[in-house]
């Protein structure tokens, strides 16, 4: 875990303008009890393999860099991004002060039902080769599932650009 | 959503939150299993519902995590009502 | 007694040894690599902002500069951040400008599929527009205008 952690030491989330810190179980662990518990029992796996020593090298970590990623974006695709939005919500942005680019993606996402993990993978990690078809992958198995709530499919699918399917 | 460890998660946060603990003591209200039970499926189902929706992100619960619920809410009363029974017993 | 001799020799000639390296390297003279002095204070670099809007092109083949800001974008050997709004297969539907086509030829002029592997690391030509005075001098002048 310490591959991890020092590459999110060079981002944004780590160092800023404004001086504000958020740390690992600020996007890694829910705050709502329940969540947090489950959140909890199942990093026994996560502990499992630490001392297992599954990615205890840097050719070991790059080869699951994928797959751990894969999981992470399943989890925060399921409860629509709900860590992110413990701090950042559509509610609370001012689109005026943001980059042309970023509001009007920002406003598109609103009215299609996106969420903040759709686009913006890797910002607190570095991205393995092929996370875009990756995610793609994990979007469409979280869609197959019958109790998923009313997201577009078809909206994202379009705006990450797979048009072949 | 159904692998196992998702399961063991489920069933645990049902245990150690709400459904287990308010279980327990609301179970420990009655001699009555029946009632008990009753009590404690009450808040096992209503628990999901409250807490789960207090989030701005529109996740819709799932059945497994409302019936998870219910049967940990379920469990924990009888376990509050058993208690209660042996324990008027001393 | 022999060994107390070839004790006091080796010490000696380590010494001797230890000074000449001392000796090398204050006559070498030192630059420092931040250009000062241990004592002095180097001072900060003035932060400079985007530019808003799009600038136009100065000169035919300027390689176009980015009208966003790059800052945490992973350009690596693994991937390519940019890729995800600016390659063909999804430029359209993220509204961005889609990479000139000759970004897709490789060394022999075949048409790749993929951004060719000379033309990978987008921030060697395009850079970030900004509020900044140029690093280096010069006296271009584009050939039309």
């Amino acid at each position: 875990m310490e591959t991890n952690l020092g590459e999110y030491r060079e981002t944004v989330h780590y160092n800023n303008h404004s001086g504000v810190r958020a740390i690992c179980s600020d996007c890694h662990v829910p705050h709502e009890w329940q969540y947090k518990m489950k959140a909890k029992i199942m990093a026994v796996k996560d502990v499992y393999h630490e001392v297992l020593g599954t990615i205890s090298t840097p050719e070991k970590y790059e080869e699951r860099r994928l797959e751990m990623a894969s999981a992470v974006w399943t989890k925060m695709k399921a409860s629509d991004s709900r860590e992110c939005r413990n701090c950042h919500a559509f509610e609370y942005m001012d689109f005026t002060i943001q980059e042309t680019r970023a509001a009007q993606n920002h406003q598109k996402a609103i009215d299609t039902g996106m969420t903040c993990i759709d686009c913006h993978q890797g910002i607190a990690h570095d991205l393995a080769p092929g996370y875009l078809e990756e995610y793609n992958h994990v979007v469409k198995k979280l869609a197959a599932q019958p109790h998923q709530g009313p997201i577009d499919v078809a909206g994202i699918k379009s705006f990450l650009g797979t048009q072949s399917e | 959503m159904l692998s196992i460890l998702d399961l063991l998660g489920t069933i645990g946060a049902a245990a150690l939150g709400l459904p287990g603990i308010l279980g327990v003591g609301l179970g420990m209200t009655s001699r009555n299993p029946i009632v008990g039970a009753a009590l404690g499926g009450i808040v096992g189902v209503a628990s999901p519902f409250v807490l789960g929706s207090s989030h701005s992100t529109e996740v819709p619960i799932t059945t497994l995590e409302y019936g998870i619920a219910l049967l940990i809410g379920v469990m924990a009363g009888l376990v509050g009502c058993a208690i209660r029974r042996k324990g008027a017993k001393v | 007694m022999k060994l107390h001799v070839l004790a006091v020799a080796s010490a000696l000639a380590a010494t001797l040894t230890f000074a000449g390296f001392v000796g090398a390297q204050q006559s070498g003279g030192v630059t420092s690599l931040r250009n000062a002095g241990i004592d002095e204070t180097n001072a900060i670099e003035d932060v400079y902002r985007q530019d808003e809007g799009r600038e136009p092109r100065n000169y035919r083949q300027q390689p176009p500069i980015v009208p966003h800001s790059i800052e945490q974008y992973q350009i690596d050997l693994r991937t390519n951040q940019c890729l995800t709004c600016h390659d063909w297969t999804t430029a359209g539907d993220r509204g961005a400008p889609t990479l000139s086509m000759t970004h897709y030829l490789d060394r022999q002029g075949t048409q790749l599929d993929t951004v060719a592997g000379t033309r990978w690391f987008c921030n060697q030509c395009h850079v970030p527009q900004a509020d900044a005075p140029a690093l280096v001098g010069n006296t271009f002048k584009p050939s039309s205008n």
